[in-house]
């Protein structure tokens, strides 16, 4: 990754800065650190996917200057492989930055200097970072910084950016804006080699290669290693195991998920819903009686109601969140790509299509987006359309919701959510390589293991906050906004006269979710209610939450001992007229039809083609419907003893979806034919 | 009197957020307060360069 930087002299001139690094080196962690930004980080490579601007704190810029610093993707070298490379390459050779901080990983220095002696070529002055140095000395490893500085004729700076103090990052930063305008001599120069001759450019990195090499040697003392296991080698062998690898990641996510939905995330939102319920309770006691019922219902029911609804969800997301942003930094979720590759690979997919997949965890857009690291064409379309089948930080609350009201919190239904959305995905790029009629394709991963850390606090609290910040964003603004038009939409109908009470079925919201609701009936939730709260979903997520607490009048989902206050209801199973089996129905159609249209977009965005798009959004409708209709038919055969509402129904759709995928697999399987006889040729 | 404050508020909270969606699309922003915030890649559109049927070769150099 490249950071660059640029500084902006408010007087006479502007001065350009480049940080560049490979891959996991922590660039953007030190672009956070500099900018007080909260720019993703992981840690693991290939997190950053393009670059981002930022301008440094004042309490590094010791100059009258304004400094903006340009995070980029991570590159090993400046002839890019992949298309986050490419736009590092273009944007340091095109920008021409004045200086390049070049971030060095002090574990791995014999790789990292690879790239470094290239961006030595280019005529660019650079400062070595040598980051995670405190590793280093954990290790025992001594790097002469004085020697290497001379060896490759450029300003060698000790940094550990996760540090909050003393992490060099003030040395950096004046050496950089020092060496601004300065001439530096290339330690190897390669100039004049045809990039069009292999054997010539195998040639000159061999030689670049032997040259870092002798660097290392002399610069660097490490303890030497034997050939036995070390303690991380162990780990990996549990962990990463053939078959221990996905039981270990079950528990893993059954765990996170009942400490933030069963344990402690209850208890933070208690305390919040408490703090909205007395909002609640004061703006309804301001309003007394002298305001008409409309404009009370819709500020109290529709915003504060609806909004409430939904951020008191916010303790359980951060929860989850916090837990998750730790599993990524000690490198447990670099291994999880690792275990599903050995799945995907069978499936025409590479483990670099989990990479999206576990960012779409947080949400869906920026999976999607990281699709673009792909280099497979067919690799990259099935992946950002199946990425938003993981659950995202958007449909938490909609999770949190069912498996609170209808199964007592149990953490099971989130866990089981998040693995019904990996078999889903399996099977989605089981059906996709034969549809294209690639079954024989075969794929390779390779992905650099980060080394296991203690995850930093600092850095799972900033991204959770900084996650928390977007979720109250969110909700002030596109929630607040549809919760509002439902609520005029239930209170009128199309004469734009109050709905009577008890007459909420005439109103414009129930006529215009009630054909919908008709088609639902299959999946045991056919009323215009639950259909409304599903339609909202389609804007943002959340809105499901939001669109039924409007709907059936519920402001609080945690403390469910309030709602008789409320609703008139016992609780909120019985407001909403939903089985066990029906909550879980509705929950997997909410989660795994069509993401939000903003995560559409970015899949027609990054699929480029939209014959794949349409197909994508049907596959997701199909796969909604046929699973929430399995879940709902086979349960309540299971718990009842007879079929649900409208199986006949619901058969022939789901019969009519198959028969549809099938029809294509058959072309499919031809085309392969087609395609092995060609190759065999 | 009542309800006209009342309704200024409706509107004034509507209004805010109406602003607020407008101000980030117009950064650049093609969703609104998703989970990554609005720094994340899809923040601004940027040129894609997908380097497809490329082949790889691989091979230990030293």
């Amino acid at each position: 990754m490249i950071i660059v930087i640029v500084i902006i002299n408010k007087r006479t001139f502007i001065l350009k800065i480049a940080l560049a690094g490979n891959p996991n080196s922590g660039k953007s962690t030190l672009f956070n650190a500099l900018t007080g930004k909260t720019a993703r980080v992981g840690n693991w490579a290939g997190v950053t996917v393009n670059k981002k601007e930022g301008l440094v704190k004042t309490t590094f810029n010791k100059t009258d200057a304004e400094i903006i610093v340009v995070d980029l993707p991570g590159a090993y070298s400046m002839s890019p492989f992949s298309s986050e490379e490419a736009i590092t390459r273009d944007f340091v050779k095109t920008e021409k930055p004045e200086v390049i901080l070049n971030i060095v990983d002090a574990t791995n220095l014999s790789r990292s200097l690879f790239f470094t002696t290239q961006l030595l070529e280019l005529n660019i002055p650079v400062v070595v970072a040598l980051n995670k140095s405190d590793l280093t000395k954990s290790k025992n490893t001594v790097i002469d910084t004085q020697t290497l500085s001379k060896l490759l004729g450029c300003p060698v700076v000790e940094t550990t950016s996760t540090k909050s103090s003393k992490n060099g990052l003030d040395s950096l930063l004046s050496t950089a804006v020092e060496l601004t305008g300065k001439q530096q001599s290339a330690p190897f120069v390669s100039d004049g080699i045809d990039l069009s001759n292999a054997k010539l450019v195998e040639d000159s990195d061999i030689k670049r290669f032997e040259f870092v090499k002798n660097i290392v040697e002399n610069v660097e003392q490490r303890q030497v290693k034997n050939n036995r296991h070390t303690m991380q080698d162990t780990v990996d062998r549990v962990i990463a195991n053939k078959w221990l690898g996905l039981p270990v990641f079950a528990l893993i996510m059954w765990s996170v998920f009942s400490i933030s939905q069963t344990h402690l995330g209850p208890i933070l939102a208690d305390l919040l819903v408490g703090w909205i319920d007395a909002f609640y309770g004061m703006v309804e006691g301001l309003l007394g009686s002298e305001v008409s019922p409309v404009l009370g219902a819709l500020l109290l029911d529709g915003i504060i109601g609806g909004v409430g609804a939904v951020v008191g969800f916010l303790p359980l997301i951060m929860v989850l969140f916090f837990l998750l942003a730790l599993l990524e930094d000690c490198g447990y979720m670099a291994r999880v790509a690792v275990i599903m590759d050995r799945f995907f690979k069978h499936l025409g997919l590479s483990g670099k299509s989990i990479i999206p997949m576990v960012i779409g965890t947080g949400c869906a857009i920026p999976g999607i987006m990281a699709t673009r690291t792909i280099q497979n064409e067919r690799q990259r379309r099935t992946t950002a359309m199946l990425t938003p089948f993981m659950p995202c930080g958007a449909k938490l609350p909609v999770i949190a919701l069912f498996a609170g009201v209808f199964f007592n919190d149990a953490a099971w239904v989130g866990t089981s959510m998040y693995f019904m959305g990996i078999a889903i995905i399996t099977f989605g790029a089981w059906v996709v390589v034969r549809i294209t009629g690639e079954k024989n394709a075969r794929s390779f991963f390779i992905m650099e293991l980060p080394e296991y850390r203690i995850p930093s606090i600092k850095l799972a609290l900033v991204s959770t906050l900084s996650r928390a910040k977007s979720f109250i964003i969110k909700a002030g603004t596109i929630i607040l906004l549809c919760n509002a038009v439902v609520q005029v939409m239930q209170t009128f109908n199309w004469q734009f006269e109050v709905v009577a009470e008890g007459s909420a079925g005439t109103s414009i919201l129930a006529s215009v979710a009630s054909p919908f609701a008709l088609v639902l009936i299959p999946l045991g939730f056919g009323v215009w209610q639950l259909a409304a709260a599903a339609i909202t979903g389609f804007i943002a997520k959340e809105n499901v939450v939001g669109t039924l607490a409007v709907v059936y009048g519920i402001s609080n989902f945690i403390d469910t001992e309030e709602l008789a206050l409320i609703s008139g209801g016992s609780d909120v199973a019985s407001i909403m007229g939903l089985s066990s089996v029906a909550a879980l129905s509705y929950l997997i159609f909410n989660l795994f039809t069509p993401p939000c249209f903003a995560a559409l977009g970015a899949m027609n965005s990054e699929m480029e083609d939209k014959k794949w798009l349409w197909a994508g959004i049907a596959f997701q409708f199909g796969m909604g419907y046929v699973v929430a209709f399995t879940a709902y038919q086979a349960g309540t055969l299971i718990t009842t003893g007879t079929l649900g509402q409208g199986f006949i129904y619901g058969l022939a759709v789901t019969m009519m979806l198959i028969g549809t995928l099938l029809y294509f697999m058959y072309k499919g399987e031809s085309v392969a034919q087609q395609k092995l006889t060609t190759y065999n040729a | 009197m009542a309800n006209i404050i009342v309704l200024l508020v409706i509107m004034s909270m509507i209004t805010l957020a109406i602003i607020k969606i407008v101000s980030d699309k117009r950064k650049g922003s093609t969703c609104i307060g998703c989970a990554e915030g609005t720094k994340c890649s899809s923040a601004k559109s940027v040129k894609k360069a997908p380097l497809t049927g490329k082949k790889i070769e691989i091979k230990q150099v030293l």
